[in-house]
């Protein structure tokens, strides 16, 4: 290993190495202070490690991982979000009197699975990456042992998680049948002269398995329940740190590979996009617990980020479309942590699971005004209204849609958005409303929360009006 | 030059955002230092801007970012000095500013001071932005913020339900407009692919014949959007209304911003205009009749703020006639010396009632002239330059916008003869708030004088008032200027004359206590109904009462619970009974879920086929 892959996979390094520190620190002393600074401190190590790399070409550092500006600028992202998560769990974690040793280290572990899976070049590192991922998770959602509703959501989501992977791996074994190979560019290379039907069902097979992790219709059912029974905080990591990496590696994989030469595979996934967004949206409709209404729209949202894998194989659409899936998926992040650091900020004491029902939070904007700001924010930025972050992702996609002329995904889409405006408004609407409680449960924020509130919100409209500037800030890390 | 030009919208905004967040902890001092401070700040900034301008005036632009930038389809936010938007600017951050200061006398004793300096300036930010956009986008934006913030401030004393009603009147009717010119200025985008305005105009002199149907329609799409905001008929209505809010909003309204937001918008696109001039005659035909039309109804008013209302909407239609017949230099003129006397007028007006204990009705007024000598001077030179009379500013501009609609074709004689009649009644009115307000009788006693924050500005606005018209406006590079010389002799001395026969006729019947009793029987049946027909200004507000409003709401309530409505509410019912259906396949059990996932791949599978590749 030279200097120059050792210097590339310093991020990784730094995670790996983190968590051993982190978990010698939790074996000498158990200490919530402590814990919290080392796992900040690993984080924007990290952080650092990323943003200190040159721009390089593409660099091969192992066989299974690749160091690229994708890999990179995801890396980033989920940092950031992995960041957020923790500085907004610090609060969640003292108030519920849980143990943030195990908790922050699960964190740090699902977000070094989650690099793991961006960097991926390799269905090997895919499915390690994957199950670093997976394995924490399970064990966050179910992290408040006496919770029996945590419990169950940690045990149906490893469950039907478990099988998932079960189809994944065997779309794997399918493909390596026909190509013989798991490496992603050479499958690409070797499909020339393979089986059709036994690459298609094994695509089929990959982007089944990848579609439960997305909660894409028909492997969204676990989705709500997941989404309220875990942890507030958690639900947030599930839903940007989670959905961001599996995406964005399955994008890699699915352009690397070709898979989008197949006809049955489109068609395959049309079905799949037009039913999220439309499926998503009217599952949403009537719901009344932010929660679930949340994961119910993150449904729709994945729908609407599928089209631009759909269209990738559009001739001259490509570079517009992986533009497109990129800023979505910043908007969709940034948007959907907002949402949900500001649904942790309105947790009452002893509510817990029911305090982010739409009835609980009447007349948030009179008893929190900064965290119904957020919230709202958050809310109108996921409808995708002008001067937002989502409005920018949702441009970027139906320009790329109107390029590669796929009318049908794009009347679904606005279908969609249409029936979303309803429960997103809805919702921000009962903040106005008379304050049926007193507020006395509620949290005293710190003023880590404050600034945290203030930062995202202030993030969200940035993105949303001076995008392009906020870019060519990390440009020089791209 | 740049960093300038960015702090003329900049620091309105800043100030309007500052006091919107945290203004209610504010003291008051710091409020007023805000929010008129921004506007005095802007102020001297287009001062320097113009210092620069007159040693070197080249156009540019400053671009402050890129908004969006997808594909080949780019938004930049971006802004544009020439000598068009200079004219604007100093319009609106001068006047801006007196009534900014004004209104911190005015508005002392409000309890939501730190909103009302907030909207106000936020206001007078929407209005620099419309007018310094360099794309349509922007200039849109703009365009709906001003609308936006006159809804919040022609409402501002919202515990009144009266008011709450004149906004949303004044929003929904300038929405009417604003629907159409939005379809006009979608029109232009998909022709040119750009939002530039200057590459849409350019784009437009290349691409389309003149004359022809698209630019017919797109110009006139645009201009219904400028009628509405111009308060022209037959969308006019909203104005006198919009009398609800604070008197100095009113005159920001009337003066500063908004109203001229449409004539600045036709002039900005007077390149577009040229092409259809179809819709050019249509723009000078309807501002004749609305400068006719708003006279009549000004004179049957009795509410002093109302007569004014009534004359800025007469007076916006000389704007629209002097672009209508492509006399756009007198056009633009007549725009900022109405804003110098109509901001006069209506900070004068504010004195009077605020000095009155808030008596509006001129009927109740009389003999101020010697009680109250800053707000009588003040009326009498604004009055003088409303009624156009030689050796005032309204003198300089109305009367080029009279000579050149003379001259300017067949049509020339009907429009002048309408726009002559106008004149008069205009004198006849003006003249007529002097003689009852501040001569005759005392009927109510002022209870107190205004103080320097409202002395300074009416001193002003009177000076500009008188010299506003010898202000020569270089145009030349922005709108294309008439060549010959307006014509001179027995047509130019009846135009100067009418004004001077208005204020005389005005003199002998409301002036004089004998005439005036004289003239009693002249007030017979039809006097009677004339005077209330124009007191309802023509009955305009009864005839969409009647035709649009009540048809509506009748319409509305009978369909209420007819099938026609259930159709319309099918969709919601049929989504809701999607979400039910779906809602009911969540039902925890693990094995359902896996259950559908299975289900779902074999589907998935099964659309793999041999052949296909």
């Amino acid at each position: 290993m030279n200097v120059m892959i050792f210097k590339a996979l310093l991020p990784l390094i730094i995670m790996g190495a983190g968590i051993v520190v982190l978990m010698l620190q939790i074996a000498i002393r158990r200490h919530h202070v402590a814990t919290f600074y080392v796992g900040i401190a690993v984080i924007v190590l990290s952080l650092a490690a990323v943003a200190g790399l040159s721009p390089t070409t593409t660099l091969d550092a192992t066989p299974l991982l690749i160091v690229d500006n994708f890999a990179r600028l995801f890396s980033l992202l989920i940092l950031l979000a992995a960041l957020v998560t923790l500085m907004a769990s610090d609060q969640w974690l003292r108030f519920e009197g849980a143990e943030s040793g195990e908790y922050t280290l699960l964190i740090l572990l699902a977000t070094f699975g989650a690099m793991v899976l961006v960097h991926a070049q390799h269905a090997a590192a895919f499915i390690l990456g994957l199950e670093i991922l997976g394995v924490s998770v399970y064990t966050l959602i179910a992290y408040p042992q006496r919770q029996a509703v945590s419990v169950e959501a940690g045990l149906k989501y490893l469950v039907l998680s478990s099988a998932s992977t079960a189809i994944l791996l065997f779309g794997v074994a399918l493909i390596y049948a026909a190509t013989g190979t798991l490496d992603f560019q050479q499958m690409g290379a070797g499909v020339a002269g393979a089986n059709n039907i036994l690459i298609s069902c094994a695509a089929i097979l990959i982007l089944a398995g990848v579609g439960f992790k997305l909660s894409l219709v028909p492997f969204h059912m676990w989705t709500p329940d997941i989404y309220e029974g875990a942890p507030t905080p958690v639900t947030g990591f599930l839903a940007t740190v989670s959905k961001v990496a599996i995406f964005a590696s399955l994008l890699r994989w699915y352009t690397d590979a070709r898979l989008g030469e197949y006809e049955a595979v489109l068609v395959a996934l049309t079905f799949v996009a037009i039913l999220s967004m439309v499926m998503g949206n009217l599952l949403a409709l009537k719901q009344d617990n932010v929660k679930r209404l949340l994961g119910y729209s993150s449904v729709a949202h994945m729908g609407y980020l599928l089209i631009t894998v759909i269209i990738f194989t559009a001739p001259g659409v490509a570079d517009l479309a992986r533009e497109a899936s990129v800023w979505y998926l910043i908007a969709y992040t940034v948007s959907t942590l907002a949402a949900f650091v500001a649904l942790t900020m309105v947790a009452d004491r002893g509510a817990y699971p029911d305090s982010t029902h739409r009835e609980k939070l009447q007349g948030l904007f009179w008893r929190q005004p900064l965290v119904a700001t957020l919230l709202t924010v958050a809310l109108l930025s996921l409808a995708g209204v002008p001067l937002t972050a989502g409005f920018i992702g949702k441009f970027y996609v139906v320009a790329a849609g109107v390029d590669a002329q796929a009318w049908s995904l794009l009347v679904a889409l606005v279908l969609g958005s249409a029936i979303s405006i309803f429960y997103y408004l809805r919702t921000i609407y009962s903040f106005t409303g008379h304050a049926e409680l007193d507020g006395g449960g509620a949290v005293a924020m710190t003023l880590m929360s404050k600034t945290l509130a203030v930062i995202l919100i202030i993030g969200v409209l940035l993105l949303g009006t001076m995008p392009n500037q906020l870019i060519d800030q990390f440009s020089w890390i791209l | 030059m740049q960093l300038l030009l960015t702090l003329v919208p900049g620091l309105p905004l800043l100030s309007a955002t500052l006091l919107l967040l945290v203004g209610r902890h504010l003291p008051k001092a710091m409020v007023t230092a805000c929010g008129v401070g921004s506007i005095g700040l802007a102020g001297i900034a287009v001062a320097l801007l113009l210092n620069q301008w007159l040693i070197s005036p080249e156009p540019f632009s400053v671009t402050l970012w890129q908004w969006l930038s997808v594909g080949s389809f780019r938004v930049d936010i971006a802004l544009h000095l020439d000598q068009l938007s200079i004219i604007w600017l100093c319009t609106i951050t001068g006047i801006g500013f007196l009534i900014h200061l004004y209104s911190s006398e005015y508005m002392a004793e409000d309890s939501d001071y730190s909103r009302y300096f907030a909207y106000l300036n936020l206001f007078v930010a929407s209005m620099l932005v419309l007018v310094l956009a360099d794309n349509l986008l922007l200039l849109f934006l703009g365009w709906e913020g001003v609308g936006l913030c006159s809804y919040l401030l022609i409402g501002f004393w919202y515990q009144d339900a009266a008011n709450g009603a004149a906004a949303r009147k004044a929003f929904l009717w300038t929405r009417a407009g604003d629907a159409a010119m939005a379809v006009g200025l979608f029109l232009l985008v998909a022709e040119f692919s750009s939002l530039d305005i200057h590459e849409v105009v350019a784009g437009a002199q290349l691409a389309w014949v003149e004359g022809s149907f698209l630019p017919n329609v797109a110009c006139a799409l645009i201009f219904a959007g400028a009628v509405g905001k111009s308060a022209q008929l037959p969308l006019q209505t909203w104005l006198p209304d919009a009398m609800a809010g604070p008197t100095p909003v009113s005159a920001l309204i009337h003066a500063a911003t908004m109203v001229t937001a449409g004539i600045y918008l036709l002039a900005r696109l007077n390149g577009l205009y040229i092409l259809a001039p179809a819709v050019l005659s249509v723009v000078a035909m309807i501002g004749m009749i609305t400068a006719v039309v708003a006279a009549f109804a000004a004179l049957a008013q009795h509410d002093i703020k109302r007569i004014l209302a009534y004359s800025t909407i007469s007076q916006l239609g000389y704007m629209f006639l002097a672009l209508g017949v492509q006399a756009w230099d007198a056009g633009i003129l007549h725009m900022m010396t109405h804003a110098f006397f109509k901001a006069l007028l209506f900070l004068a007006a504010g004195a009077v009632i605020e000095c009155l204990h808030h008596e509006q009705d001129i009927r109740r007024m009389g003999g101020l002239r010697s009680r109250l000598p800053v707000p009588f001077w003040s009326f009498l030179i604004g009055s003088a330059a409303l009624a156009a009379l030689p050796f005032t500013a309204g003198f300089a501009s109305k009367d080029l916008i009279l000579l050149r609609v003379w001259s300017s074709g067949p049509e020339g004689a009907l429009l002048w003869s309408g726009a002559a009649v106008g004149a008069f009644i205009t004198a006849l009115y003006s003249f007529k708030l002097i003689f009852v307000v501040f001569f005759g009788d005392i009927n109510t006693e002022p209870t107190r004088q205004p103080g320097w924050r409202m002395a300074i500005p009416l001193g002003v606005l009177a000076f500009f008032s008188i010299v506003g018209g010898f202000i020569s406006l270089p145009l030349d590079s922005v709108v294309p200027l008439a060549n010959e010389e307006p014509p001179h002799g027995l047509i130019a001395m009846v135009t100067a004359g009418i004004p001077i026969v208005g204020v005389l006729v005005a003199y002998l019947l409301f002036g004089r206590q004998w005439i005036r009793d004289l003239a009693g029987p002249m007030h017979s049946t039809v006097g009677t109904w004339l005077a209330a027909f124009w007191h309802g200004g023509w009955g305009m507000d009864t005839l969409y009462r009647r035709t649009l409003v009540q048809p509506y709401t009748a319409l509305a309530r009978g369909l209420r619970n007819e099938p026609i409505d259930v159709l319309v509410n099918l969709i919601a019912w049929i989504t809701t009974q999607f979400h039910l259906g779906l809602a009911a396949t969540q039902n925890g059990q693990l094995r359902r879920y896996i259950a559908i996932m299975v289900v779902g791949l074999i589907l998935m599978l099964s659309l793999v086929d041999g052949g296909a590749s």
